[in-house]
Order: C-alpha cells, then sequence, then structure tokens
C-alpha cells in the first residue's frame, strides 16, 4: 500500500500479524468483533539502563500509567516513572509509637491500676523496669506495620495480575526487564503507544490481555 | 553407784549453775532431761536487757558433741586419758582420797575457777562415762557444796532399777543352758542391739520354743520369733511414764489405733488373770491405788507425794491429770547420799590428758598402731529405733550435714595417717569418702565403714555410731551405714581400745547437705566472712562490736523512702512480722529443721537426692568453724537460716508471674498455685533459703500421710518454689481468733514451729512494730545484726551474735 | 579480563563476587540446587543424621514433661545450668544472622549479599532451639502462657519488672521479626522458582508463597522500603535482645552476675558466636555446593576480620571483669574471680580463656584466614569457648555465692546433654530442609551486586 512506505519496519497491521507484533493471545474472547480485552502494551528490554531511559521517555511524553519490573529493584526506574510512595514510613512510625505507647501503658495499667502489687519494695511505676519491654513493643509493632503496610499497599497477595500473560514474563524474575503503558492511562491510544514503545529500544513489544 | 554406795538418779538444775564442767557429758542433746537441761543453760547465758553475767562452760570429751561446741572451753581427749584429766580437776578441788594424776595449768585453771563458784556449779558426766569418772564427778559436786543447790539425787526413775549388764547376760545363760522354753520380747530389738559378746543371735532365739515380740516395726527381732504382735504406737493407746526428775505423765492416746495393734499393757495383761483387761482401766485402777497406797506410807520407793486419797475425789484429781498431762508433785524427792571417792580403782595407764594451756594439742598417732573407738547413739536416729523414720534419717547431723548414713569419725591427723580421703563431687551433696576396716577382739564390720574427717576429733581415736546397718527397719532404713553393735561389747559398750585399723580398699558415697564448713575459702582468705558474728563477753560488755557495720543508710535509694511503710498500713493492726535469732542460745540441735517439717508437710527425698543437693528443709542450721585451720577449729558455731522475709526481698522482682509477693505485714508470700518453676528467685536469694520441688517429691499414695499431713498447709507438687512462711497458717489462725475476740494479737500469741520447739528460746517471733513486744526487744540489742546488711534486702529476721564467756587465765 | 576467581583469587576487588557471573547465571545457579528433581545422597545421609539427633530432643521433652527437670543437673543452689546456658548459647549464634542482614545493609557492606539469606536462617533454627529452653527449663511447663499478659479468671498479669518478662516480649520480637524479616525477603525468590519450577506442585507452593510477585516498579520501591525499615528495626532490636538476654543475670545480685559491663559484652560474644557459627556452616557449604563464587574468600576474610573484632571485645569482657573484681575491693567480687580462675571449675575458666582470647589472635595472620581448615578449626574452638563462657559465668557464679553453707557444686546430667544433642540435630534437621528447598543465597539481591546492574546514565 502506499502508506507503507513511510512505515518503520517495526510498525505493523492488525492484519498482518508480523514477527515483532504479538497479538494478544489466549482467549477467545478477544476474537471476533470487538477488540480483546486489553489491559496494555509491554516492551522487554535486555538491560537495566535501556529500561530506565525508556522509561524516563515514555513519562516525558506523558504517559502516566505506566511500570516497569525487573528482577531487582531499580532506584532509578521509580524515580523514572514518576512514583514517590512515602506512604510506608508514615505508616511504620504510627506502629512504632502505638507499639511503643501501648507497651508501656500496658504494664502502667496492669501494675499500677489495676492490680499493684508490692514487688521487693519496688514502687507500683517501676518505669526503667518497664522501658525493655515498651522498647519491644515498639519494634514488634512498626515491623509488622511495615511488612503489613507494604504488602497491603502493593495489594499482595495477588495470584493473578494481567502482565503475566505477557510473553516471557516469567523472565522477568531471571534477566529481562519490562515496561507497560496500560490501556486506561489517559494518553493511550493503541497504534500511538505501539508506535512509541518500538522507539524505546526494546528486543519486543507485545499487547498484554485483561 | 560406785561412788555412793546405791543406785540413785542424778538431776541438775542448770538456771543456778554459774560454772559447769562436763566430763564428756552432752546435756544439751542426750540425756533424760536435755530439754529442760538446755532450757535452763540457755537462760544463764542470755545476754539481753543489760544483763551482764552468763555461765562458763568447760566440756572435756572424747569426741565433738553439740555440748561441746557451745562450751567456751572444749577438749577433745582420748577415753583412757579422760579419767586421769577427771582426777586432776578433782584433786584440784581437794577431794580427798583419790589416786594422784598429773594435771596441767588448764585443767588447774578450770579447778580454781570451780572453787569460785562453790554451789553455782555443776560438774556431770556423761552417760557413756566409765564408772570411775561418774565417781569422781560426784565427788567434785560433794566438795563443791553443789549437793542440794545444783545436783540433786534421787531414787531411781526406774520401777525396777537392776543392773541391766547382768540381767542380760543371766539371760543369755539360760537361753544357753536351754532354760528358756519361751520368751516374750516386749518393745525393742534385742536381735539388733544386743552386744555382740551377750548377742541375741539366730542360734540362741531358736534354742527357746516359744518366740512372742511386741514391737511397732516388723524389725530383725520380728523375723526370727514365732509371733509378731504389731504395737500400738504411743499416741495410740493409754500408758504412764516418768520424766526425768520422776514426774508422773499420763499417756493419752489421740487417735484410735491404725491398724490391729496391742499395747504392752494389753499384752502382758494376758498373762494375768483378768486377760482382757483395757489399758485405760489397768493405768487408772493403778493410780487409784497409787493415792490409797502412798496414804498408807506404801511400800513404794518412789518416793512420790501423797495423791488426793477420796475416791470421790480422784475422778476430779484424775481428768485434771489427764488434762494437764502431768501429775503433780510426783517428781521423786531428793535424798542425800554420801560419796566415798575410795571406792575408786587406780586410774587407766591412758597417759597424760592431752590438755595443756587450752587449745587440743596435735598428738602422734598412737604409735602401737592400735586405736580407741567411741560408740556413741546417732544424733539423729539415736540407738536405731528411728531407722526407718525418714524425716530422721534425712536430718543431717549437726556437725558433720551427714544424712542417710552413718561414718566413722577421724581426726584429721588420723585421717593423714591412714591416708584416708575425702573427695567432694560434682553433684552438689555427694561426698566420696575411703572406708575402713575395724577389728575389735576379732569381730568386725561386714557392712562397709566410711569414714568421715572430724575436726576436733581427739587423735587416735574413732567414733561410731549406733543405729545404722539394719536389715528390717522398714521401707526407707535398710540398708544405710554399718551396724557398730556388731562390735560393741557389753564389758565397756561405750568406748573401746586395742582396735586394730587400717583403710578398706572400697570408697563409699555420702550424702551431706553442707560441703563447706568455715567462713571463707582458706585457700583464698584467713579472713573470715562477716557472716556468723561471734564474741567474748568481755568485748561486748566493752561495747566492740561484733562485726563491721554494713548497714546502708536509711535514705541510700533511688526511690521513695517512705515507698512502702510498714509502720503505717492503715489498716488499723498495723502488723509487721518479725523474727530474731540468738545465736548464743541456738546449740544446734537441729529441732527447728524437723519441726518445720512437720508443721508444713515438707517432703522427704531420699539419699540419692540429696546427694544431687535438693533436699527440702525450709529451715536449716548451718554449722561453720571458726578460726584459720580448717583440722583445728577455734570454736564451733550454729546458724539456723529460715527465709529472711526481706522487705526489699530480691526473690521478688525477678519472678515473671507474681507468684512471690510481699504482703502489707511484710511477709514474703510463696503462691504455689502461681508458681511456674523458673527458679530465678532461687537464684536471686543470697540467703539460698528457697526449695524447690525438682520432682513430685510428696507421696500421694501411702493412706497414713494423709492423716500425717497438716491440712492447714498446702502440699506442694512438682515444679513449684517453696520456702519458710513464717508459719503463716499460724499467724492467720491467731489473727482470726484475735478478729473474732475484737482484740489484737498478743505478743506470744503466734508461735512458729521452730520456736515452739527450740528448747533454748534461740528463736523469737512477734510484731515487730509492738516496741514491747519480746522480738522488738531482742532487735534493739547491741548485738542484733542482719546477714548480708549490705545488699540492702532489709531482712525480717535477724540475728543476735554469740557470745563466748572463756576463762581469761586458760591460753 | 576475568581472574581466576577461586580460592586463592585477590580479596580486595571492589565487586563482592567473582566475575563472570550474570543475571541469568546467578539465578540459574542457585534455583538449580532447589529446583533438581534427584536429591543428592549426601543430603540425604546429613538429614537422617540431624533427624535421629533430633529424635533425642524429643525423647528428652518427653520424659521431662512426665517426670520432671529433676533428671537435669539443676539443684539448689545451682538452680540454672545447662538449660540457661544452652539458650544463651543458641540465641547468641542466632544475633550474627540478624548482624549480616540487617546492620551490613545499613552499613552498605554488599559483601553481606551472598551470606545473609543462610545467616537468616540460620538465626531463625538457633532462636527455634534457644526458644525450647525457657520453655521446657520452667517446673510447670504447662502453664508457660502465664508468662503473657492475656486477661484471667485469676485477675492476674505477669510481673513485668522481671527480665525473664522482659525476655518473653525480646525473643518473641526477635523471633517474629527475624521471621518476617527472612520471608520478606525471600518473596521475590519465591516469584523467581515459581517461574522456575518444573512440577506443578512445586509451582503452586512456591506461587502461593510468592504471593503474586510481578517484580513490579512501585512494588520494590514499597518492598525496598519496607526491607530498610526492617533493616533500621532489626538493628536496634538485636542489640536490645542480647542485652535483655544478658540482664537475666545482670539484674542478679550475686557476685559474677550483677556486672553493668553485661550488655555490651554479651552483645559483642553473640556476634563472635554467631560468626563462628556461620563460618562453621558456610566453609564445607560452599564447597560441596560449589557456591566459591559467590561465597568468596573476600567473604571470608571479613568474617574472620568481624570474628577477630568481637573476639578482643570480648576478650576486654574479661579482663574487665577479672580487673574490677580484684579493684572493687568487695570480698565477694574477689573471691568469685579467684575462684574462677581456682576453683573446683578452674579447667573451664582457663579452657575458655584458651578459646576466646588466645585462639582468636591467630586470625591477624593473613595466611592463617586464608587457610579454610584452619580458620573451620578455629571458629569450631570459638564455638566451644563461647559455651565454656555461659558455662563459666552461669555455673560458677551460683555454685558458691555469699554464704559459704550454700556453696554446691553442678554436673550435668545425661538427660542435659541429650536435650543439648537434640537441639543441634533439630537444628541441622531444619538446615537440611532448607538447604533443599530454599534459595540458600540471595538471588534478587545477588542480581544487584553485578555489575550489569548498575544503571548507566
Amino acid at each position: 500500500m502506499a502508506e507503507d512506505d513511510n512505515n518503520e519496519p517495526w510498525e505493523h497491521d492488525l492484519e498482518d500479524p508480523e514477527p515483532f507484533h504479538h497479538e494478544a493471545s489466549g482467549s477467545s474472547h478477544g476474537r471476533g468483533r470487538g477488540t480483546p480485552a486489553l489491559y496494555g502494551v509491554m516492551a522487554e528490554f535486555d538491560n537495566p539502563s535501556v529500561l530506565v531511559a525508556a522509561a524516563r521517555r515514555t513519562y516525558q511524553e506523558g504517559y502516566r500509567r505506566i511500570n516497569g519490573y525487573s528482577p531487582y529493584p531499580i532506584e532509578e526506574l521509580s524515580e523514572a516513572i514518576g512514583f514517590k510512595g512515602m506512604t510506608l514510613p508514615l505508616i511504620v512510625l504510627i506502629g512504632g509509637i502505638v507499639g511503643g505507647l501501648g507497651g508501656f501503658f500496658m504494664q502502667y495499667w496492669m501494675e499500677v491500676i489495676n492490680y499493684p502489687l508490692n514487688v521487693g519494695g519496688k514502687p507500683y511505676n517501676s518505669w526503667p523496669a518497664f522501658i525493655p519491654i515498651t522498647f519491644e513493643c515498639t519494634v514488634l509493632c512498626a515491623a509488622f506495620a511495615a511488612v503489613l503496610g507494604m504488602l497491603m499497599l502493593n495489594k499482595l497477595p495477588q495470584p493473578y495480575h494481567p502482565v503475566f500473560n505477557a510473553p516471557n514474563f516469567a523472565l522477568a524474575t531471571r534477566d529481562r526487564f519490562f515496561l507497560v503503558i496500560e490501556a486506561n492511562d489517559p494518553k493511550f491510544i493503541h497504534r500511538e503507544v505501539l508506535q512509541f514503545m518500538g522507539t524505546l529500544g526494546a528486543r519486543d513489544v507485545s499487547d498484554v490481555e485483561v | 553407784m560406785m561412788a555412793l554406795g546405791q543406785p540413785v538418779n542424778t538431776i541438775y538444775d542448770f538456771s543456778k549453775a554459774d560454772r559447769i564442767l562436763s566430763l564428756d557429758a552432752d546435756f544439751l542433746a542426750i540425756l533424760p532431761g536435755t530439754l529442760r537441761y538446755a532450757r535452763n543453760f540457755a537462760a544463764r547465758r542470755r545476754i539481753t536487757e543489760g544483763k551482764h553475767e552468763m555461765s562458763r562452760l568447760y566440756v572435756i570429751e572424747t569426741t565433738p558433741t553439740t555440748t561441746g561446741a557451745s562450751a567456751d572451753h572444749q577438749w577433745s581427749v582420748k577415753p583412757t586419758e579422760m579419767e586421769n584429766a577427771a582426777l586432776a580437776i578433782a584433786t584440784g578441788l581437794g577431794v580427798k582420797g583419790v589416786p594422784s594424776a598429773p594435771s596441767t595449768s588448764g585443767l588447774e585453771a578450770i579447778a580454781r575457777d570451780l572453787q569460785q563458784h562453790k554451789g553455782a556449779s555443776i560438774v556431770i558426766a556423761g552417760k557413756e562415762a566409765p564408772p570411775d569418772v561418774h565417781a569422781l564427778a560426784h565427788a567434785m559436786n560433794d566438795a563443791l557444796g553443789n549437793v542440794g543447790k545444783t545436783v540433786f539425787y534421787t531414787d531411781p526413775v526406774e520401777a525396777n532399777s537392776v543392773d541391766q549388764r547382768q540381767s542380760l547376760q543371766e539371760l543369755i545363760s539360760d537361753i544357753d543352758g536351754g532354760r528358756v522354753e519361751m520368751l516374750v520380747i516386749v518393745g525393742g530389738n534385742p536381735v539388733y542391739n544386743t552386744p555382740a559378746d551377750l548377742k541375741l543371735d539366730k542360734d540362741r532365739m531358736f534354742k527357746t520354743k516359744l518366740r512372742v515380740h511386741l514391737s511397732q516395726y516388723r524389725d530383725e527381732t520380728s523375723e526370727l520369733c514365732h509371733w509378731h504382735i504389731p504395737e500400738s504406737h504411743y499416741l495410740e493407746a493409754w500408758s504412764d511414764t516418768r520424766s526425768y526428775d520422776g514426774t508422773v505423765t499420763i499417756v493419752q492416746p489421740l487417735i484410735e489405733p491404725l491398724y490391729q495393734s496391742k499395747s504392752a499393757h494389753e499384752l502382758l495383761a494376758v498373762f494375768t488373770p483378768q486377760y482382757d483387761r483395757k489399758p485405760y482401766d489397768i493405768i487408772r485402777d493403778y493410780w487409784q491405788h497409787q493415792g490409797q497406797a502412798a496414804g498408807a506410807g506404801g511400800s513404794q520407793q518412789q518416793g512420790a507425794s501423797p495423791v488426793a486419797t477420796p475416791s470421790a475425789d480422784f475422778e476430779s484429781w484424775w481428768r485434771k491429770c489427764v488434762h494437764d498431762g502431768f501429775v503433780p508433785n510426783t517428781a521423786l524427792r531428793t535424798r542425800s547420799a554420801s560419796v566415798n571417792p575410795g571406792g575408786l580403782s587406780q586410774p587407766n595407764a591412758g597417759g597424760t590428758p592431752a590438755v595443756p594451756g587450752g587449745s587440743p594439742t596435735v598428738r602422734e598417732g598412737s604409735n602401737s598402731g592400735t586405736f580407741e573407738l567411741v560408740f556413741r547413739t546417732d544424733p539423729t536416729i539415736y540407738d536405731g529405733r528411728f531407722a526407718n523414720n525418714g524425716w530422721l534419717q534425712e536430718l543431717p547431723k549437726p556437725l558433720s550435714k551427714l544424712t542417710w548414713d552413718n561414718a566413722a569419725l577421724v581426726s584429721p591427723n588420723t585421717a593423714k595417717q591412714l591416708g584416708l580421703e575425702k573427695t567432694i563431687g560434682r553433684k552438689g551433696g555427694d561426698i566420696y569418702v575411703d572406708t575402713l576396716k575395724i577389728t575389735y577382739q576379732g569381730r568386725t564390720f561386714t557392712d562397709p565403714v566410711p569414714t568421715w574427717i572430724t575436726p576436733g576429733q581427739p587423735d587416735g581415736v574413732i567414733t561410731v555410731h549406733l543405729g545404722y546397718g539394719r536389715k528390717r527397719a522398714g521401707r526407707v532404713g535398710n540398708n544405710h551405714g554399718f551396724n557398730a553393735y556388731e562390735i560393741r561389747t557389753s564389758d565397756s559398750p561405750w568406748s573401746a581400745s586395742g582396735v586394730q585399723v587400717e583403710k578398706a580398699g572400697v570408697q563409699h558415697l555420702l550424702a551431706v547437705t553442707q560441703l563447706h564448713f568455715m567462713l571463707e575459702d582458706r585457700n583464698f582468705s584467713k579472713e573470715d566472712r562477716d557472716v556468723l558474728r561471734s564474741q567474748t563477753l568481755e568485748e561486748y560488755l566493752k561495747g566492740t562490736p561484733a562485726g563491721e557495720t554494713h548497714d546502708p543508710p536509711p535514705d541510700d535509694t533511688l526511690y521513695h523512702p517512705e515507698l512502702f511503710d510498714y509502720q503505717n498500713q492503715g489498716n488499723g493492726l498495723n502488723y509487721a512480722w518479725g523474727m530474731a535469732i540468738d545465736l548464743n542460745n541456738c546449740v544446734g540441735c537441729n529441732a527447728c529443721t524437723i519441726a518445720c517439717q512437720s508443721e508444713n508437710n515438707i517432703p522427704v527425698v531420699g539419699k540419692e537426692q540429696v546427694v544431687r543437693s535438693r533436699e527440702m528443709h525450709w529451715i536449716r542450721v548451718d554449722t561453720y568453724f571458726k578460726g584459720e585451720d580448717a583440722n583445728n577449729p577455734e570454736a564451733t558455731n550454729f546458724m539456723p537460716v529460715p527465709c529472711m522475709h526481706c522487705e526489699n526481698a530480691p526473690c521478688e522482682p525477678v519472678c515473671p508471674v507474681h507468684a512471690t509477693v510481699h504482703s502489707a505485714e511484710g511477709l514474703n508470700d510463696m503462691v504455689y498455685n502461681r508458681c511456674v518453676g523458673t527458679k530465678y528467685c532461687s537464684n536471686n536469694c543470697p540467703y539460698k533459703v528457697r526449695r524447690f520441688n525438682f520432682f513430685l517429691y510428696q507421696d500421694w499414695e501411702t493412706p497414713t500421710y494423709q492423716l500425717m499431713r497438716n491440712p492447714e498447709v498446702t502440699v506442694r507438687s512438682r515444679g513449684v518454689m517453696e520456702k519458710c512462711t513464717y508459719c503463716v497458717q499460724r499467724i492467720q489462725g491467731a489473727k482470726i481468733q484475735s478478729e473474732l475476740e475484737g482484740r489484737k494479737v498478743r505478743d506470744g500469741e503466734i508461735v512458729t514451729a521452730c520456736q515452739a520447739v527450740c528448747p533454748t528460746e534461740a528463736i523469737v517471733f512477734g510484731d515487730v512494730n509492738d516496741p514491747n513486744s519480746r522480738v522488738s526487744r531482742l532487735k534493739a540489742e547491741q548485738r542484733n545484726y542482719s546477714l548480708l546488711a549490705e545488699l540492702n534486702t532489709k531482712p525480717r529476721t535477724t540475728y543476735l551474735s554469740a557470745l563466748r564467756n572463756p576463762n581469761p587465765e586458760i591460753k | 579480563m576475568p581472574i581466576e576467581a577461586h580460592n586463592e583469587g585477590p580479596i580486595h576487588t571492589t565487586a563482592p563476587v567473582a566475575p563472570g557471573l550474570t543475571f541469568a547465571s546467578v539465578t540459574d545457579k542457585i534455583s538449580s540446587i532447589v529446583l533438581k528433581r534427584k536429591t543428592p545422597v549426601g543430603w540425604f545421609i546429613g538429614f537422617a543424621i540431624s533427624f535421629v539427633l533430633f529424635q533425642l530432643l524429643l525423647l528428652t521433652i518427653t520424659k521431662l514433661l512426665f517426670e520432671g527437670i529433676g533428671l537435669w543437673g539443676v539443684n539448689i543452689p545451682v538452680a540454672w545450668g545447662m538449660d540457661i546456658l544452652n539458650f544463651v548459647w543458641w540465641i547468641g549464634i542466632g544475633h550474627a544472622g540478624t548482624l549480616i542482614s540487617a546492620i551490613l545493609l545499613l552499613l552498605r557492606q554488599q559483601w553481606r549479599t551472598s551470606i545473609n539469606r543462610f545467616a537468616e536462617a540460620m538465626t531463625l533454627f538457633a532462636v527455634a532451639q534457644a526458644g525450647m529452653y525457657p520453655l521446657m527449663h520452667l517446673g510447670r511447663p504447662w502453664l508457660a502462657y502465664w508468662l503473657f499478659p492475656y486477661p484471667n479468671t485469676m485477675g492476674i498479669w505477669p510481673q513485668f519488672r522481671s527480665p525473664l518478662m522482659w525476655d518473653v516480649f525480646a525473643v518473641s520480637t526477635y523471633a517474629t521479626v527475624s521471621a518476617i524479616f527472612w520471608f520478606v525477603g525471600l518473596i521475590p525468590d519465591f516469584a523467581t522458582l515459581r517461574d522456575r519450577a518444573r512440577s506443578k506442585p512445586f509451582q503452586i507452593v512456591y506461587g502461593m508463597l510468592a504471593m503474586g510477585w510481578r517484580g513490579s516498579a512501585r512494588h520494590w520501591h514499597r518492598y525496598e522500603m519496607a526491607y530498610l525499615l526492617l533493616a533500621g528495626l532489626a538493628t536496634p532490636l538485636v542489640l536490645s535482645v542480647h542485652t535483655i538476654v544478658s540482664l537475666d543475670f545482670a539484674v542478679g545480685i550475686i557476685p559474677g552476675w550483677h556486672a553493668t559491663i553485661f550488655p555490651p559484652y554479651f552483645v559483642a560474644g553473640a556476634i563472635y558466636a554467631g560468626f563462628a557459627m556461620v563460618l562453621l556452616l558456610t566453609i564445607p557449604l560452599r564447597k560441596v555446593y560449589g557456591l566459591e563464587s559467590f561465597i568468596t574468600m573476600r567473604h571470608m576474610h571479613n568474617m574472620a576480620k568481624v570474628m577477630l573484632a568481637t573476639g578482643l571485645i570480648v576478650g576486654y569482657g574479661y579482663i574487665i571483669e577479672a580487673f574490677f573484681g580484684w579493684y572493687s575491693g568487695n570480698r565477694y567480687e574477689r573471691y568469685m574471680i579467684w575462684n574462677r580462675m581456682h576453683g573446683p571449675y578452674a579447667y573451664y575458666y582457663w579452657a575458655l580463656i584458651l578459646c576466646n582470647i588466645i585462639t582468636p589472635q591467630f586470625l591477624w595472620i593473613k595466611k592463617i584466614r586464608s587457610n579454610l581448615l584452619v580458620l573451620w578449626l578455629i571458629s569450631i574452638v570459638v564455638s566451644i569457648g563461647m559455651w565454656l563462657e555461659r558455662f563459666v559465668i552461669v555455673v560458677t557464679s551460683l555454685h558458691r555465692d555469699f554464704l559459704p553453707s550454700s556453696w554446691g557444686m553442678y554436673q550435668p546430667s545425661t538427660w542435659d546433654w541429650t536435650m543439648f544433642i537434640g537441639t543441634i540435630g533439630f537444628f541441622f534437621t531444619l538446615l537440611f530442609l532448607f538447604l533443599r528447598f530454599l534459595p540458600m543465597i540471595s538471588i534478587f539481591e545477588m542480581r544487584t551486586i553485578l555489575p550489569g546492574a548498575e544503571v548507566e546514565e
């Protein structure tokens, strides 16, 4: 076709599956008249530097509903996708304070108010002796807050997530790096996204079904 | 009898004695009347309320005893030397007609001191001492004018006083001659404890046609008899008996016999026409007739004072006697007896007594290789009759802290001579000792003879205790120790000479409750720890403190000083319980340990557990030897240690579950049902008074134990800690009673078990908030101190330091 | 380019891992140990021996429950013996794991990476052993729950001034935090294993444990934050736990216990013992599993240096204790030190000095640090030495305190030993299970320290 002359090699047509483009595969829901439910478009990379650069460019392009996937944490990546996430430290702090105050006042209430007993001539409010347990309660509650907070904020456990449908996604836990632009991003236009992601230096770009 | 020409009973009044000379007399522990003697002796030595005079006790003995430990001067001599010592003193007192014996300055000083206290002194010979020594003692008392003032003679207490040795000899020869057809043995255990030369052994027993034995246990004698009749315990039967001074007491049973047993009265009644007379009637009738006979100037040699005669009054008189526990005015009347010292034989060739200026000499060991032997009744199981009594088997012997065994006591020098060793094991109460082979007149012991190295034991003398080596004692009494009766002869039942002794190859394991008897590890320091304070009377009167003052100043605390104001509990009654223990009066009898065990349901754990340091006694009596040389102590002191009930108890804050807390009245409460058994409290107690139930030590099965136990005290199970509670059940009982009567508890109304049984009143309990209570007055004494005061535990149990009254002329 | 990365390799390379490794090779190497179908025979043998020894533990516990702690050698005055000293020994060992996981993370020591998973597992298993002792040493262990503050019909609460209560909270917190720290660290590796597993059951198990982890950057961000916060919490925690364990003794009034040096001295000692145990385990392990490129000579040297440093602190503790025992002038303190050196347990004391002060001095010498056999032997000696230290502290202080009449002795009984050997068996049983079913090196963390992991801008 005449327009094809201007297409880049990796541009593709829905009708012509080419090696670089993978259909949203799998279930039969997607075939037919309506487009299959699309979660987003995933690009697969070889190394972290390319991924981070790609993420930055994606963010600059104005995409916001984006995410990166890697086999190990990459500090620059979360910056690049514009994620700050300072909720967790606050949760931990509150957990610690609640634990500490709770621990101390538990001891205080039990030894001073509810059932005071003369134990070796020590004062009822033996606050120096209450310190170790107070400290431990602080640490315990803060630790629980950290873990539970992290899991809850991450919405884990979550056995199923659409990205698992991406091809080769199993390698996200080995040596591949991924970037996705979700379909519900306000700027998401499938064709444009596909095209844009083709410019990022990925090994592969594919649709991901929900 | 030798001295006086007739059998008499000698009794003493220690309450009037300022100077006492004991010639092998363990009058604070053995002897009839020992409780009264201890009480009176202690009264003469109590320095409280401004008194400044105390008696002085000299003890010359053939083996260390607790009486010797209480002495101001003590010497250990060989049995063969005892008579010479007595002779020397007697000469010094001017007793006429006695053979002469070499003297020393120490003995002369004793004689002088006694002379200065004519009529207020006592010379007492032990029951184990030979007749010559007794004779000398009588002569000395006579010369000192003590008779009728501190020494009294009465008719013998026994109803038929006979020469028991002669009587036994007659029986044995009758049996040997085949003249005995029926042998009825009422009580006792003659097959076990007859002397070796007059042994009622199996062959002799089988020579009689019919043998009957009445006894509480099916013992060695019962085994060889046709009939064993179980004997009722004295608490289950009516009887009567005389105390040491002749006072009659009616023995009233507390319960019906637990088993199908018979009392001696019932057995003997069978041999009379009225064969089925009840013991109650027998006793009652006897005393009714006594009254009538006495009125007729009766034939009784007892010389009892008249009893109320008219039969109409007899019933009320009888009831009063049964209720009170004694028959008034039945003490034997004192009588005169003239002393004839001419009856004394020449002294033994026993050599000069080892009594120089004062401290015992170190004599070279018996060069002929023979030793002298001393027989003594055991401090806890006596002559063996209590061998099956777990309490007494487990009660540590006062000077060795040995349990469940007897041992041959040897001096450190003798031990070196024989090559004997004692090794402390690693489990806590285990001591491995060498054993001996002892031969006397061709006889030897069948069981191994463990040795015990005893400081203060005379060189060349071995002491063995009777009562062990039993084979038919009962559940716990069998096969402990060796049987000293096997070589004991009737001609010299309490000592023997010419004894062959050599080390045997085998070692024996002994169970002891105390491993260290010095107040410091002598390898580390020559200075004693300030634990048991003792000083001379002179120093005390000068005001010299007996120890370092450690009490921290009252405001030496980070807390508010009025944190727990025991003076103002706000409940109106303000009791604050406390205890004072006068170390000057404790004679080391260990009765407090048994009383506590009885009162508080304390279990017996057995030899193997004592080996593991797990005995359960809540109060223990610590024995300490003073001086630098463990083998040659200068003094022996006793220290009863119950729970101190510290106001700042270190055991309380370390218990994770509130199982031990402090009551408003100052008691350290132990809550058994809350205890989970971490044992931190025991670790933190510096006095180590807490005891732990490592196993289930209580016997749930034996039915009679349910009767034995005190229902007012919890019986503890496995895994809980226990300790002295100041007899809280008695405190609560008294408080309840006082509340019912609308008054405060009176001083002396609450008597802890240990206090009740202490013969010398060394333990006093009461309300320290009451300045007039006995305990408060004792605590106000200068001699009062807290044990380990520098730890700031503020114990409610305090001690009064011991005093000694040495003769300045000696040493 | 890549230099020989074996035993004699350079130890001062900046990379804490041998060169030549890639994300893929690291992943495959570590996960293959877990996922291979055929279990090596050696593992079976090791597991079997450990399991048999573990049975001794179960037997001892049963007997204790039925008959009582009189089976042990404890008595009055030595009411705590092998039970408590083994408790402290095991807890001490556990602390190295937390130090490696948490403290070295905060100090940004990359060399921790290949050993922290294993060390943290060791911590958990050691704490599991330790935890049995406070329970079983009770006279009435079935009432142990009374140490927890729960509302009850008796209306009573535990007594919080007691160091044993502090222990309850400290050890529980430590066990819990270590467990969740360890588990959180495993989540990404569970994901790795889930994606690699060949059999369906394992896929499902690892999948559930991974909780759906997918490596999302947002998740990683929060994850790293949580991990860092946990490390920040675990650091004071580990210091506090052994401080509180030391206070079990320091709050007591007897000479030999009542010393303010105990908290730092015990914490240093714990790290010392823990590193000895880590060395003891990793030296054979890296050989058997072929992990020399992950656990390199640099690790060995660093761990040896930590051991030396903490050993010096421990040595200082002994010297100071002896000095102040004398300098205090307090006769009870003076006697306590004298008795340790000359009394019936003197052999233990001098063996202790040999094991804990003299032996680690060899670690100053680089050649010795490089000789893995000698290093391994030294770590055994140190482990024994730390056991002796607790013996000396617990037993010699208790057996002779203030009143000579209550001086006693202590000897462990057979059942003391069966319990101890049983815990060793249990420890190794758990360790073998860990080695078989879980990645012993943190895979995702290993990836972060590879050279290819750095983002070039």
